[in-house]
């Protein structure tokens, strides 16, 4: 396999490991920062953790993999990455350690103010994540400023920017509408009622905050500086998640669920075909933009790691897609059947 | 050097006396144990495997200084040039908290449940609801 082609390839591998994980921990995300809002009682919340307990960690292993991903295939966008969004990731990373922790602690006390203490935690780090994750998404799309040796010249206020702030609080609003699509299929009885109620207006948020991000993006120029222009992707994106308000509008909670994940699959797909081969823009000149031929590892390298996920990843799919399907009756809040 | 030279030798002493430890328990399940007057300092047992890990990662991270992959990269030359020293204050005091915090909840937890005891502390985490998994009455 020529060089070349090896980059491409995992190029394509690490954008279907993002895409998996937003589609993924999208709902996940949403679920937890629902969950204060939804669940009035310590039963209704307990039902909503559950609805996503078998599957979230499995989940966050894609945002893992993409990073391990990145370090192994292309070292030096991972290094320019990594180093230059350090405060943010920083921050993404204490999102992530307070709503894994919150998630196993919140039951091993019934005192229910340590509930509460917890059910906060994860709501607020799935808020974190999802915010930084979009704001750190939106601002590779806009690019950063990257000198001539790779380096990142900016720092955390280089990517608080209206246009990186725009994105974290639009994917906060996709990832709660997701969410709640989620739960409508999880739930039943008054939560799933409840949580339609929320579903629609979550919708009217989610679609304004997207289109605005839309128009940004392309008045802006932030279209298609790579060789592919990504056409009618992002247009379908934007169909898809106006008729899930229509799915949510009729209570087809399947149709609703299926039009925001690919709403969100959409998403990403343009965002890395805008960006193909780029990794990382450079605002300061595009010249010093990196690309998937100068930051890449050996072809050697990229040939081991070929063989070692094609044998890995079919086994990891298998037992995910396992785990969905064990997991997958609607949860009610009936005490004697509510697993704690 | 000092630290790599005891931390070696702790992280070992632990490690076979955990090994004999277990054999020895497992000696003493084929009589009464429940009631023997031993059994009193075995809780003590549980902080050893943190003593032998904790003096395994200092043995790792003291010893291969000063490289980062050793005989290739050295510390120095693998640091990110472009962090400053606020960004790792920020950081290190960040982790501190959160750790320091989660440590504090896990003591409070350990505490609790070593003192309801074996019984309760199988329903404890269902002080709420009675489950299905976990209980067996």
């Amino acid at each position: 396999m020529s060089y070349e082609f090896l980059q491409t390839l995992w190029f394509i591998l690490i954008a279907v490991l993002w895409i998996g994980f937003h589609f993924l921990e999208g709902f996940d995300f949403g679920v937890g920062m629902l969950l204060p809002f939804l669940g009035k009682k310590d039963e209704e919340r307990r039902a909503i953790i559950n609805s996503i307990g078998p599957v979230w960690d499995g989940n966050e292993v894609w945002l893992l993999t993409a990073g391990g991903a990145t370090f192994a295939a292309f070292p030096h966008w991972y290094a320019t990455l990594f180093s230059g969004f350090y405060l943010a990731l920083f921050l993404l990373l204490v999102g992530l350690i307070l709503r894994g922790i919150a998630f196993e602690y919140r039951s091993k006390d019934s005192n229910p103010k340590w509930r509460s203490l917890f059910d906060w935690m994860i709501a607020i780090g799935s808020f974190l994540a999802a915010l930084l994750l979009g704001a750190a998404f939106a601002n590779l799309a806009r690019g950063v400023p990257i000198n001539a040796d790779m380096m990142f010249t900016g720092n955390l206020f280089t990517l608080l920017n209206p246009y990186g702030l725009l994105g974290g609080i639009t994917t906060v609003a996709i990832f709660l509408l997701h969410g709640a699509n989620f739960l409508g299929l999880k739930l039943e009885g008054k939560l799933r009622d409840r949580v339609n109620t929320f579903a629609k207006k979550l919708w009217i948020a989610a679609s304004i905050l997207y289109l605005a991000l839309g128009v940004f993006t392309y008045a802006a120029g932030f279209w298609a500086r790579g060789v592919i222009n990504p056409g009618i992707v992002p247009i379908t994106a934007v169909v898809v998640l106006l008729v899930s308000g229509y799915f949510i509008n009729n209570k087809m909670e399947g149709w609703a669920f299926i039009m925001t994940a690919s709403n969100i699959v959409l998403t990403q797909i343009t965002f890395f075909t805008m960006t193909f081969p780029n990794v990382m823009l450079s605002s300061t000149d595009p010249a010093f933009s990196l690309t998937i031929y100068n930051t890449s590892s050996s072809q050697y390298t990229l040939t081991v790691m070929s063989v070692i996920a094609l044998i890995f990843v079919p086994i990891v799919l298998a037992y995910q897609g396992w785990t969905y399907y064990m997991f997958r009756k609607r949860i009610t809040t009936k005490k004697d059947s509510l697993v704690y | 050097m000092v630290v790599t030279y005891w931390t070696f030798r702790f992280m070992m002493t632990i490690g076979l006396l955990m090994i004999l430890l277990s054999l020895l328990f497992l000696l003493a399940t084929r009589g009464k144990y429940e009631r023997a007057k031993w059994m009193k300092y075995v809780p003590w047992v549980i902080a050893l495997p943190y003593f032998a890990n904790s003096s395994g990662w200092i043995l790792t991270e003291m010893g291969r200084q000063p490289w980062i992959v050793q005989g290739l990269l050295k510390v120095e030359d693998a640091v990110s040039p472009n962090l400053t020293t606020v960004d790792l204050f920020i950081s290190l005091i960040g982790y501190t908290v959160v750790y320091g915090s989660l440590a504090v909840a896990m003591l409070y937890l350990m505490k609790k449940y070593a003192t309801a005891g074996p019984d309760a502390a199988m329903h404890e985490s269902v002080a709420v609801a009675p489950a299905r998994v976990g209980s067996q009455d």
